[in-house]
Formats: structure tokens, C-alpha cells, sequence
């Protein structure tokens, strides 16, 4: 019956973004990722799902570079990549909203934005100077075009609200040439008003041809926003399944008992 | 009248309550330290007038300025959540390896004081670099408990230190060294305090206007996510750890100019005295938040506490008591600012 319907968004192309081929990860004597392999199109919003412990954030953190496979190749746009710290994989246009967020809690809104890439020019040829100036004027840009609206910038993120402080963390996403954004939970901590206004953000930023890997606990979320759904159960992949052929129920069979 | 009264009503609630408003903010922005330092300094002119003369204030500042150099160094590693229980034996080390070089450098060649003078604080330099080094090293790659690791270090440093030396104070140093290191005073300012100035506009520089110095902030703010944002964290915290000890190491040199011999027991009270100043200045213990113009002002306050209970015959003994009673209070209020921070939230 789903396939009578047209599908709201463009159909996932077929053409392979990220590649992820035998991803094998080993914690002392705990496999988390036993041979892990996945494809995530472009301009496509795939969703990761899982029990607690399957292994998705360690999977996530092994495509955004925070951690490096034992086994395993990684290929973007085709091309072999070899990502090795979060730079690689940001140079490579992969940006990663990680399952804490990742903020630094006694910084302000645009010192976070810009962490670990900040804004600096040369003075005499050799001494760094911070563009402070320009930082918190590209952060109200960036935020402008997100339609994120914040009260105030130069606070540390702690006297935030959890919605603020997601907002801040995605916004940390866009920064540079982005093209796949990765989400761990990233509506896990939030309000339904709240996580709303991520989905829809999700969206739009899909439609400008962003591709996203997102995992989530939240059924319906997945449900709602994605092209495909992959499944994994103690570090294995189970499948990945077109979500407008399947049901929830058939995913969390597969969560559960590991079978399509 | 009753109007008057009325508007005197209102008046006052509203005067204290944005006085309050305002201390509180200050509070939350620069801790406790505005509000002590001016205690300190209305109390200690009340009680002893001799206090606010020019010529007391420009001893203090002199005094305050090897340990506004160090307190700048012990900054650094509370910055990134640490702590450096070694720099009074860094100092100490320092001290006797700067009069042994000068020393024998100068018995080489009498007439070459300045050769002896640039050698002696070169190997200052070197060895401050070096025990940072490991310090750094022994934190960040081998996951040392920081206190642990100084602690360890205060014990070797000193050790080394007082074997070179023999325990005796190490004579034979340029006089030129303590006529400029310590007692020239280009422009009517003491040549320790040039120095101190000079430590500081680099801090200033390096913390608030590099990368460098932002990332220093964040991985004391939170080393993980700093992790995931690409920050090598290990380089970092071992550069935070040099340039403390570097930085130590020229109050070495600048005490050691000052007391004419290498002392192997030197500036023994200055870990503790540099941890209540920077703590007093609103650094904190968990990391990540701390202004080193207030650091200055934080050593110059001890140094200014020092002074005064000086003035005021407070034996050394008991001042003792009062430098370990303001170090608890300085932690104590640390926690309430930060949990008041967190608060801030909620409103
Ligand atoms: N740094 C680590 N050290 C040791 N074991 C780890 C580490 N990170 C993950 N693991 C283990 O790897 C397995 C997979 O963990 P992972 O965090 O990837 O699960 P997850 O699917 O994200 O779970 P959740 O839904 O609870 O977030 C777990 O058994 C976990 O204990
Ligand atoms: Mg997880």
C-alpha cells in the first residue's frame, strides 16, 4: 500500500556518498562492530536503529574520525578515504553531532560554534590572532539562516536550555562544505516541541541536498523523516530496509530478533 | 511627606536590590576577588595608616611580582583541570642551576658577566621547559593524576636541588645579574615588575587571541568534546604544562636575582600562596574558566594580605593560619559561583 503513495521527498538516488565496507571494532575483549557495512546515498536521510549497545555510536564515531576501525575501509563519493581524527572527515564534508553534543559548557555561542576551527588571520606573517569579531558575526549568520533564534550569544551554553544548546550543537554542523550530517539521538533530550523543530530542520536542510545518518530510539521519528532504515543487533547489520515498504513493527522485529 | 516617604519606600528595596543584583554579577563574573580586595584595603588603611603610602604600595607591587609570574603559570594548569603541586621546587632547581652555570661560566672568563648572565638563564629556561615537559607528559599520555604526578615531581626537583647545591646557598653570580634583574627600576618601575608585565601581555595574548589559547580554555571546559571537534588534547595539555613551568622558571630566575644566591629552599611557599591567588581570581578547580588579569590582581592581593598582617606585627606563624583559611574559603566559594552559574539557567 505504500508504494501507491508518491514519495514526499526525492527518492534516495542510488548514487553512493559514504561507503562503509567490513567495519570491525574491538573494545579489549568486546567486539562492538563485528563487520559492519553500509551505504548512505546522496540526498538521502537514512536512520540507524538498535537496541542499547548494538553499536550505532560506535560506528558513528568511527565515520566522523573520533575513532579509528581496527578492519575496514571507508570510501566518500567513491573515493578511498582514509579518516583518521574528526578533520579528516570534516575536510571530506562529513559532520557529526555526537550523542553528549559535544559542547563545551563554560563557552559561548559562537566560541562553540567555531571549536577546534577557529577563525584566525596572521599578524606579521606569524603571529595568530583570533577574528573574534567575525566568528560571532558568521554565528549569527549561520543561525539566521537556520532560522534558529537565540536570545543571547555571549553566555556560556550551561545557562542554556536543552533545545538552545541542540541548537547551537547543529548549528556547529553547517560550518564549512558540508555533505552528510551524522546525528547521534539527536532529538533523545529534547521536548516534542522541541524535537519537532529539529525534524523539520532535518528536512529542510535536506532539501538543499544535505544527506544525513541519523540514529534514533524514536520510532515514529524514523518513520516520519527517513528514505531507509538500517538495523544493527550486537554489532552486526541486520539490514537496511526502504522505510515506505516496511512497518514499525517489521523494524522493531528486526531490532529484536534480528531477522528481516 | 507621606509621599516622600512613599517614594523613599520604594526607593530603597529597589537601591538594595539592585546593589545586590550588581554585587551578585560581579560575583558571577570575576568571583570573589573585587570584593575581598577592596575589604582588604579599606580594612588594612583603617588599621594601620602606614598601609596606603605610595612608598608601601610600591613595595608590594615589587614583592607581588614574582608571585603574580608564577600564580600565571599555576594558572595555566588549572585552565586545562590540573593542578602543579611542584613549582616552588621548580623554582628552587632553577635557582641553583642558574648560580652554578653564572657561576662557573664567569670563573671561565671574568670579564664576560653577560656571557654568564645569558647562559645561566638559558639553562633556567631549559630545565623549567624540561620539567614541564614531563609533568605534561606524565598527565597527558600516561594519565597521571596531576596532583599525584607534582606531587612526585616537588619530592625529585627538590631532591636534585638540594643534592647539587649541597644544601648551601650557591655564591659566585654576576653582580650585573641582581643590579638589573632586580634592582634597576627603568621609569621609577622595578625591573621585576617590567617582567611581570611582560609575562602578562603575552598571557593575555596567547589566552584570549589564538586558537592556541581558546583550545587550552576548552579542553579544561571539556576535554571530550574538544576530542571530537579534532583538538589534539594531548599536545595541548603537555604545552599547558611547559609554558607553566616555563613561566615558573622566570620567577626562579627573577628571585634568585633578587636574594643574590642559588637557594635550594627557595620560594618554598609559593605553591600554596600561587593556588589560593588563583583560585581567589575566579579560576576554577574544574576547569576551563579564568582571566589572567584577574590572576594578577589575585597575587597581588595575597602578596597585599601578606603585607599587610606584616604591618600589623601578625606573627608568622599565625599568618600561616590566615593563607590556609583564605585558600579554603577562595575553593568553597568556587563551588557556590559555579553552582550558582548553573543556575542562572533556570531563570
Ligand atoms: N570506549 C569504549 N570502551 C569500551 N567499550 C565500549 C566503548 N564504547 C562502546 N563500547 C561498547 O561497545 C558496545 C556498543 O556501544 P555503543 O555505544 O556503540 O552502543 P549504542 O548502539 O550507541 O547504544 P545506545 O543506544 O545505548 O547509545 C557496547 O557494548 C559498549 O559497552
Ligand atoms: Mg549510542
Amino acid at each position: 500500500m505504500d508504494q501507491v503513495l508518491a514519495p514526499s521527498r526525492p527518492a534516495a538516488g542510488g548514487t553512493s556518498l559514504l561507503k562503509a565496507s567490513g567495519i570491525v571494532k574491538s573494545f579489549g575483549g568486546n567486539r562492538a562492530l563485528n563487520g559492519v557495512s553500509l551505504d548512505v546515498h546522496e540526498n538521502e536521510i537514512m536512520a540507524l536503529v538498535g537496541d542499547n549497545g548494538a553499536g550505532k555510536s560506535t560506528l558513528v564515531k568511527i565515520l566522523s574520525g573520533a575513532e579509528v576501525p581496527d578492519e575496514g575501509t571507508i570510501h566518500v563519493s567513491g573515493r578511498l578515504a582514509a579518516i583518521q581524527s574528526p578533520h579528516d572527515a570534516h575536510d571530506l564534508g562529513i559532520a557529526t553531532l555526537h550523542q553528549n553534543l559535544g559542547l563545551v559548557d563554560c563557552f559561548d555561542v559562537p566560541q562553540n560554534v567555531f571549536l577546534g576551527r577557529e577563525l584566525s588571520t596572521k599578524i606579521l606573517g606569524v603571529l595568530p590572532l583570533l577574528r573574534r569579531a567575525e566568528m560571532v558575526e558568521r554565528t549569527k549568520a549561520l543561525l539566521r539562516e537556520l532560522d534558529i533564534r537565540m536570545p543571547y550569544l555571549d553566555r556560556p551554553v550551561s545557562t542554556m536550555s536543552g533545545g538552545q544548546r541542540q541548537a547551537v550543537a547543529i548549528s556547529r554542523l553547517l560550518l564549512g562544505d558540508i555533505k552528510l550530517i551524522i546525528m547521534d539521538e539527536p532529538m533523545a533530550a529534547l521536548g516534542v516541541h522541541e524535537g519537532q523543530k529539529v525534524l523539520d530542520l532535518i528536512q529542510r536542510l535536506s532539501l538543499r541536498g544535505i544527506s544525513f545518518l541519523i540514529v534514533s530510539h524514536n520510532m515514529e521519528h524514523v518513520m516520519s523523516i527517513s528514505n531507509r532504515v538500517a538495523v544493527l543487533k550486537n554489532g552486526n547489520l541486520v539490514g537496511v530496509v526502504p522505510t515506505e515498504r516496511t512497518t514499525r513493527q517489521d523494524i522493531t522485529s528486526m531490532i529484536i530478533h534480528g531477522r528481516v | 511627606m507621606s509621599e516622600r516617604i512613599a517614594v523613599e519606600q520604594k526607593f530603597l528595596p529597589d537601591l538594595l536590590g539592585r546593589l545586590s543584583s550588581l554585587a551578585r554579577r560581579i560575583f558571577l563574573a570575576g568571583g570573589i576577588l573585587p570584593i575581598v580586595l577592596v575589604v582588604a584595603i579599606v580594612g588594612f588603611a583603617i588599621a594601620e595608616p602606614r598601609f596606603l603610602t605610595y612608598n608601601n604600595l610600591f613595595n608590594v607591587a615589587r614583592a607581588s611580582s614574582f608571585l603574580v609570574v608564577v600564580s600565571m603559570g599555576q594558572m595555566l594548569t588549572l585552565l586545562v583541570r590540573g593542578i602543579d603541586m611542584s613549582i616552588g621546587s621548580t623554582e628552587a632547581l632553577v635557582s641553583v642551576c642558574v648560580a652554578l652555570v653564572m657561576a662557573t661560566v664567569l670563573a671561565g672568563d671574568p670579564n664576560a658577566p653577560w656571557l654568564a648572565i645569558a647562559a645561566g638563564i638559558g639553562a633556567g629556561m631549559a630545565i623549567g621547559a624540561a620539567v614541564g615537559a614531563i609533568n605534561g607528559i606524565g598527565i597527558a599520555v600516561f594519565n597521571v593524576n596531576p596532583f599525584i604526578m607534582t606531587v612526585g615531581m616537588l619530592s625529585i626537583l627538590s631532591g636534585i636541588a638540594l643534592t647539587v647545591s649541597g644544601g648551601m646557598p650557591m655564591y659566585g653570580m654576576p653582580k650585573q645579574f641582581g643590579e638589573v634583574f632586580a634592582y634597576a627600576a627603568p621609569l621609577g618601575i622595578p625591573a621585576p615588575v617590567w617582567v611581570a608585565g611582560g609575562v602578562f601581555l603575552i598571557m593575555y595574548y596567547i589566552l584570549n587571541w589564538t586558537p592556541f589559547g581558546r583550545r587550552i580554555y576548552a579542553l579544561g571546559g571539556n576535554i571530550v568534546a574538544s576530542r571530537l571537534a579534532g583538538i589534539s588534547t594531548r599536545l595541548h595539555m603537555v604545552m599547558a604544562y611547559v609554558m607553566c613551568s616555563v613561566i615558573v622558571a622566570v620567577g626562579g630566575v627573577l628571585l634568585t636575582a633578587r636574594v643574590g644566591t642559588g637557594e635550594a629552599t627557595l620560594a618554598s611557599t609559593h605553591v600554596l600562596e600561587s593556588i589560593t591567588a588563583v583560585v581567589i581570581a575566579g579560576v576554577s578547580f574544574f576547569g576551563g574558566i579564568g582571566r589572567v588579569g584577574n590572576v594578577v590582581l589575585g597575587a597581588f592581593f595575597v602578596t597585599l594580605v601578606t603585607n599587610g598582617m606584616n604591618l600589623l606585627r601578625v606573627p608568622s606563624y599565625q599568618q600561616l593560619i590566615v593563607l590556609g583559611v583564605l585558600l579554603i574559603l577562595a575553593v568553597v566559594v568556587d563551588q557556590v559561583r559555579i553552582k550558582m552559574m548553573q543556575q542562572v539557567r533556570a531563570e
